[in-house]
């Protein structure tokens, strides 16, 4: 987690990395969500074999895009799937090239005007917990 | 030991450091060992001496091959009575290493339909975590193979044989095409049989870049899971490649012990073609293959601390790794910032001047969430700052031409891998020149120098 007050979850195999935590409920994400100044959505690669109430995961990060309220990126290659939607613009990068960035207090963010306070994990194989 | 006791095998141990608890009878006669492995009084033996193992363990099987005919293990039926003892608890879903559906083909398994469990079968790496996570100790593992046994008798793959070291004279001819890029990069497929999807994945990366006319070579888990993978015409890819070391070439080097001879190519294009020094000698012989020897290792089921020491064997030589996406677990990376100018610079050993050369390789040690993604960071981290204008045109066109195809659309870094008009794939030069006009491009912002990171290389100063 990116605040300084979420490092509180699980250490990992080894010392010196944090675990996210793993949230609860969606209600929890969405108060931190609606408490962040910038909060950033990551949606990995099994979005699009998760169902959802919009049809999959793509379909719901894409209904939230049109919200403006949270940056969204699309980690490995599920650009594609975005693209196939007919959505033109979506943030791509690589996870691991993601992690290095969120971690780094002088990134300036996917469109340059600063960091996130907020970032939130979905669609992920779950052993990159 | 539990296993081999249940088919009525017995087991001789050949080193005092992996006894099992086995009795020492090393100093017995062979007959002896013999006579107790085979009438069961013993269940196995501890054997330091390799001649006695080799003559007890050949005798003892042709003795214990009649008593173990009439051992059967369950039937096909009995995988559906063991399967209505599943409690669909989820133990061993969370327990697996790849999260596959395990309580679905169980859930099935009740009602006879075995098929979801025989699809586990290429998926399972076969850890047995599952085996130990369920509380009603269901031999899980035991069930899929039974569930796809006609696969499982039947999985007989022609291979090429290991071949070893790559031999001076077949460097001696591909090391300027290597060096100046027009062979656009050797890849190098090595690693455990730990796959996020099952091995199919591994001959999918292997033919993306055969096709190319890359160099592929392979090892271990790796070139077997090769040989296990067939196309419609049930043919694999050691059938469809030749098996030299040479653009479009298919190579076994052997074990995963082998791969030694691949990092080892990589020093010999150094040492034959570039006729650097070897004794004492290793900075500069890591600096010759990180800055012009376009090598890229994929460990693609990266697993075992010995599969993340080969990775680090490779990338201490300035050959870039690419792990699977269990690879995370290492939590090391070594990863580049592109966007960084000043993260870039080698001198140029002409002059001496310090120069900008773009983010080539990006990164020396990257795991990959999916194969699409693996495949495309491959491709990049193939390129390197001694490439000719040719040289990055072949490997700047399958870099725009594979992101394109998996992630639809063209790279959104292309700017910082062109160096000048040259650079640009023929084909691709309108599409591109305009992308590079928006962007800002700068020609020869990227410098083409005789690029080396030390400093003593440099052969005159200005």
């Amino acid at each position: 987690m990116m605040s300084g007050k979420m490092i509180l979850g699980q250490t990992a195999e080894i010392p010196g990395p944090k675990k996210a935590i793993i949230l609860p409920s969606a209600e929890v994400a969405a108060t931190m969500i609606k408490k962040a100044k910038r909060p950033l959505l990551v949606v990995g690669s099994e979005a699009n074999k998760i169902a959802t109430k919009d049809g999959d995961l793509v379909d719901s990060a894409i209904r939230v895009m049109k919200n403006r309220k949270i940056t969204i990126v699309a980690t490995a290659h599920l650009a594609m799937e975005f693209r196939k939607r007919k959505v033109k613009q979506i943030f791509s990068m690589p996870l691991m090239n993601l992690g290095d960035r969120l971690r780094d207090p002088q990134w300036k963010g996917l469109d340059g005007k600063g960091r996130y306070d907020l970032a939130v994990f979905t669609g992920l194989p779950y052993y990159f917990e | 030991m539990q296993e081999a006791k249940a088919i009525g095998i017995p087991v001789i141990a050949t080193s005092e450091k992996s006894c099992l608890g086995l009795p020492d009878m090393t100093t017995e006669s062979v007959d002896k060992v013999v006579e107790d492995l085979s009438t069961g009084k013993i269940d196995g033996a501890l054997i330091i001496d390799p001649r006695k193992v080799g003559e007890a363990a050949v005798k003892t099987a042709i003795n214990v091959s009649k008593r173990r005919q009439s051992k059967k293990t369950f039937s096909v039926k009995d995988v559906s009575k063991l399967a209505k003892e599943c409690r669909s608890c989820g133990e061993c879903v969370h327990a697996c290493p790849n999260n596959l559906p395990i309580v679905e083909a169980m859930k099935a398994a009740k009602e006879r339909d075995y098929s979801q469990l025989a699809s586990l079968y290429d998926l399972c790496v076969g850890c047995a975590r599952c085996e130990s996570a369920c509380p009603v100790n269901l031999p899980i593992i035991s069930m899929i193979t039974k569930a796809d046994e006609k696969k499982a008798i039947l999985e007989k793959y022609p291979i090429r044989v290991g071949r070893g070291a790559i031999q001076d004279v077949e460097i001696r001819e591909v090391g300027s095409p290597i060096v100046f890029g027009e062979i656009p990069g050797v890849i190098a497929l090595v690693g455990c049989a730990n796959y996020p999807a099952g091995g199919n994945d591994v001959a999918r990366i292997a033919e993306e870049f055969l096709k190319r006319r890359f160099i592929v070579v392979a090892s271990g888990c790796s070139a077997m899971n090769i040989a296990m993978t067939k196309d419609d015409e049930g043919l694999n890819l050691y059938q469809k490649y030749p098996g030299n070391f040479d653009a479009g070439g298919l190579v076994n080097v052997g074990s995963c012990v082998a791969n030694s001879h691949i990092s080892g190519a990589a020093i010999k294009i150094a040492n034959i073609f570039a006729k650097r020094p070897l004794r004492g000698n290793y900075e500069e012989i890591a600096d010759y293959i990180m800055n012009r020897v376009g090598a890229v290792g994929v460990a693609w089921g990266a697993m075992s601390q010995k599969a993340a020491s080969i990775a680090a064997g490779c990338w201490r030589l300035g050959i870039p790794v690419v792990v699977g996406p269990h690879g995370a677990k290492y939590r090391r990376m070594l990863l580049g910032r592109k966007e960084r100018e000043e993260d870039w610079k080698v001198f140029n050993a002409r002059d001496g001047q310090e120069v900008y050369i773009g983010p080539v390789p990006e990164h020396l040690f990257y795991a990959a969430e999916t194969v699409e993604e693996a495949i495309v960071m491959t491709s990049k981290l193939a390129m390197r700052p001694n490439d000719t204008n040719k040289g990055r045109a072949v490997k700047l066109s399958h870099y725009i031409d594979l992101h394109q195809r998996y992630f639809g659309s063209t790279p959104e870094d292309l700017q910082l891998y062109v160096r000048r008009l040259q650079d640009i794939p023929f084909t691709m030069k309108d599409e591109i020149t305009k992308i590079l006009q928006d962007s800002g491009w700068v020609e020869d912002k990227i410098a083409s120098p005789d690029p080396t990171l030390l400093d003593r290389l440099v052969r005159r100063r200005q």
